[in-house]
C-alpha cells in the first residue's frame, strides 16, 4: 500500500509540470498588460516601460520560465504584482474559505444525494422514485450561479433571513460561518446532489438484482441490512467515482460562486488575478488547483481499494 | 408422522401469467424430496415461494404453505426474516455470484449467526470455524479472513452450505446446487450434502434437472412440467416404473452405459411458454400417447396408492374424470 501511494505521488509530478507549463505558455500569449494597470491611466510610456523592466516582463520567455521553476523548486511561488503579498501567503490566507465551503457542499452532496438515490432505488418505479428523480433532474439542470442569485434574492433581499454575502471564520463563530456559507454551499451542491442521486439509484438497482442480495435475504437479514450493508457496500465504488468528479466540479464552481457571494476565497483570487494579469498569482493558483485535483484522485484510488477487496488484492 | 412442510394448491403468477399452478406436496422431517423438471418448469419459483422470496412482480396468487405448524403466507415480514436462514435455509445454483464479493466469508457466516442467535463474539467465531470444518474446508480458521474471489467455485458452494447450515435448519432447499460446478466437484458437493443430511437429520428439497443426482440422493421425486406437478412418487418406484409419459420420456433420454451406444433419445418439441399454454394437458403436444381427450382439460391428479400420484388420463382409461380448473 505504501509503495502504491509513493508511486502515485511520483506519477503526479509530470502532471503538475505539464499543467504549470501550459498555464505559463497560455498566460504568455494572452494579450493585456499588468504594467499599465499598475502605472495608472496617466502614466507615460516610459514609466510603463520602467515597471515592465522591474517586474522582469521584458525578459525572454525561456528566462522567465527558468527563473519561475527555479524559485518553485525552492518552495517560492513568487510575489504578487498587485497585492503587496507573496503568492503563497495570498493563497494560504484564502484557502480555508474555499476548502471549508467545498467540504460543506460535499457533505450536502453525500448526505442528500446518496440517501435520495438509495430510497429511490428501493422504491423503484413508484411515485416516490419518480418524484425524487424528477427533482434530481431539475437540480442537475440548474446552473449554480443562477441558483445562487435566486437564493440571494429570495432569502437575503426579500425575506432578509440570510446575508447577501461575506465571510466569517468558523473558529471565530461557527454559527456565523454557517450563515455565510450555507447558501453558497447549497448552490454549489445542488447540481451534484442531482447527479449523485441518479448515479446511486442506477448503481443500487443494478446491485439489488445480484445473487448475493438474494442470499442476504435468504439468510434472514432484515431489510435495512440487506440494503444498507450488502447492497450499499457494492455501490460504494461507483459512488466514489462520481464523488471524485464532483469534488473537482465543486472546486471549479467556486470561481463563480465566490464572486456571487463575495467570499474571499482562492476562486475569487484567481479571477481577480486573471482580469488584471497578475501572472505570479495566476500561475501559483492554478498549480495549487492542479495539486488539489491530483490529491483528490489519489484519495479516490485509495478508496477504491478500501471498498473493493478485489482491487486491494490486485485482481 | 406429521408433515414438516405442506404445500397445497400453490399458484405463483407474474402479472396475469401463472408460472406454477395448483401445486401440492408434503415433506416429512428428514426426508429428501427431489424436484425435477426442465428449465422454466417452475422449480426455482416454488423454492423461492417457500421462503417468500419471489422477486416482484411475481407473487403467490393462491394456495397455502404450512411449515412446522406456521402458515407461511400469513406471516408478517419480520417473522419471515426470523424463519429464513434459521429454520429454512437455501443454497443457490451460482456459487460464483451468491456470496457478497466485498465481505470476508467469515463475516458472511458470522452475520447469519448474529441475526439469529445470541452468542458472544468468541463463540460466534468458534461456530464459524466449526461450520467451515463441517463442510470440509481445510485450514478453516485461516479461511475466515478470505474473500470469495480467493476461493474456487466448489469452495464457495461449501461456504454457502456452511451459511445455510449455520443455525441447524429443519429444511435445506438446494436449488441446482451442483449445476454450475465441474463434474468431479459436483460429486464432492453431493457427497457432502448427503453426509450432512445424515449427520444433522434435516429435510432437504433438492431441485435439479439432473436425474442422476436425484437417483442417488432423493427419497421421493416430484416431476414438474410447465408449472404443474405431473408425477410424485418414491424415488425407487419412479425409476423402476415411471407412470407419467413425461417421466417416461425423461428416463428414456438417459443414455445407458451397459448397452450398445445409440442415438440419444430426446423428447421431441419444446416446453411451452407460460404465455402460450396448450389447452388441456400441457404435455399433450409432445406426448407419444396423446388422444383427443387430453386436450379437453387439464387432467386430474390420480392417487395410485403407495405415496404415488400422477396427473395423466392414461391411468383412467383416457377418460377425463373430474373437472380441474
Amino acid at each position: 500500500m505504501f509503495a502504491f501511494i509513493v508511486g502515485r505521488i511520483l506519477a503526479a509530478i509530470p502532471v503538475l509540470v505539464i499543467v504549470s507549463l501550459l498555464t505559463f505558455v497560455i498566460i504568455y500569449f494572452v494579450p493585456g498588460d499588468v504594467a499599465s494597470e499598475l502605472a495608472g491611466p496617466t502614466a507615460t510610456p516610459d514609466e510603463i516601460e520602467q515597471i515592465r523592466d522591474r517586474l522582469g516582463l521584458n525578459q525572454p520567455f525561456v528566462t522567465r520560465l527558468v527563473s519561475w521553476y527555479g524559485a518553485l523548486l525552492q518552495g517560492d511561488l513568487g510575489h504578487s504584482f498587485l497585492l503587496n503579498q507573496t503568492v503563497s501567503h495570498a493563497i494560504l490566507e484564502r484557502l480555508p474559505v474555499t476548502l471549508s465551503v467545498t467540504a460543506y457542499a460535499l457533505v450536502i452532496v453525500l448526505l442528500i444525494g446518496m440517501t435520495t438515490g438509495i430510497i429511490a432505488a428501493v422504491r423503484a418505479n413508484t411515485w416516490v422514485d419518480q418524484g425524487m428523480m424528477g427533482i434530481a433532474l431539475i437540480g442537475l439542470s440548474l446552473p449554480d450561479f443562477w441558483l445562487g442569485l435566486v437564493m440571494i434574492y429570495v432569502f437575503a433581499v426579500v425575506l432578509g433571513w440570510m446575508p447577501t454575502g461575506g465571510y466569517v471564520e468558523f473558529s471565530e463563530s461557527p454559527l456565523g460561518w454557517l450563515r455565510m456559507t450555507t447558501m453558497p454551499a447549497l448552490s454549489l451542491a445542488l447540481t451534484q446532489v442531482g447527479l449523485l442521486a441518479r448515479m446511486t439509484r442506477s448503481g443500487m438497482l443494478e446491485v439489488l438484482r445480484q445473487d448475493y442480495v438474494r442470499t442476504a435475504r435468504a439468510k434472514g437479514l432484515p431489510g435495512w441490512m440487506v440494503v444498507g450493508k450488502h447492497a450499499l457496500a457494492n455501490v460504494m465504488v461507483q459512488v466514489v467515482t462520481v464523488v471524485g468528479v464532483s469534488v473537482g466540479i465543486l472546486l471549479g464552481g467556486q470561481i463563480v460562486i465566490e464572486s456571487v457571494f463575495s467570499l474571499p476565497g482562492v476562486g475569487r483570487l484567481i479571477v481577480g488575478a486573471i482580469l488584471r494579469r497578475d501572472y505570479p498569482v495566476i500561475q501559483g493558483g492554478l498549480l495549487l488547483t492542479a495539486t488539489i485535483f491530483v490529491v483528490v484522485n489519489l484519495i479516490v484510488d485509495l478508496l477504491y481499494a478500501y471498498f473493493d477487496p478485489r482491487i486491494r488484492y490486485g485482481r | 408422522m406429521a408433515a414438516l412442510l405442506s404445500v397445497s394448491n400453490l399458484t405463483i403468477a407474474f402479472g396475469g401469467t401463472p408460472v406454477v399452478e395448483d401445486m401440492s406436496f408434503t415433506l416429512d422431517p428428514g426426508e429428501v424430496l427431489g424436484i425435477v423438471g426442465e428449465s422454466g418448469s417452475g422449480k426455482s419459483m416454488t423454492a423461492l415461494a417457500l421462503l417468500r422470496l419471489i422477486p416482484p412482480p411475481g407473487r403467490v396468487t393462491h394456495g397455502r404453505i404450512e411449515f412446522d405448524g406456521i402458515d407461511v403466507l400469513a406471516q408478517p415480514e419480520a417473522a419471515m426474516q426470523d424463519l429464513r436462514g434459521r429454520a429454512m435455509s437455501m443454497i443457490f445454483q451460482e456459487p460464483m455470484t451468491s456470496l457478497n464479493p466485498v465481505f470476508t466469508i467469515g463475516e458472511q457466516i458470522e452475520e447469519t449467526l448474529r441475526v439469529h442467535e445470541r452468542l458472544d463474539r468468541a463463540a460466534t467465531r468458534r461456530r464459524a470455524v466449526e461450520l467451515l470444518e463441517l463442510v470440509e474446508i481445510p485450514a478453516a480458521a485461516r479461511r475466515l479472513g478470505d474473500y470469495p474471489h480467493q476461493l474456487s467455485g466448489g469452495m464457495r458452494q461449501r461456504v454457502m452450505i456452511a451459511i445455510a447450515l449455520a443455525c441447524r435448519p429443519k429444511v435445506l432447499i438446494a436449488d441446482e446446487p451442483t449445476t454450475a460446478l465441474d463434474v468431479t466437484i459436483q460429486a464432492q458437493i453431493l457427497d457432502l450434502l448427503r453426509g450432512l443430511r445424515k449427520e444433522l437429520g434435516m429435510a432437504v428439497i433438492l431441485i435439479t434437472h439432473d436425474l442422476g443426482v436425484v437417483a442417488e440422493f432423493a427419497d421421493r421425486v416430484m416431476v414438474m412440467y410447465a408449472g404443474r406437478v405431473v408425477e410424485n412418487a418414491p424415488a425407487a418406484a419412479l425409476f423402476a416404473t415411471p407412470r407419467h409419459p413425461y417421466a417416461e420420456g425423461l428416463l428414456a433420454s438417459i443414455p445407458r452405459l451397459d448397452g450398445p451406444i445409440q442415438r440419444l433419445n430426446a423428447i421431441t418439441g419444446m416446453v411451452p411458454s407460460p404465455h402460450a399454454m396448450p389447452p388441456g394437458c400441457r404435455f399433450a403436444p409432445r406426448c407419444p400417447h396423446a388422444r383427443d381427450a387430453c386436450a379437453e382439460r387439464i387432467p386430474a391428479t390420480t392417487d395410485l396408492g403407495g405415496g404415488r400420484s400422477v396427473a395423466c388420463i392414461r391411468e383412467t382409461g383416457y377418460r377425463q374424470t373430474e373437472a380441474v380448473s
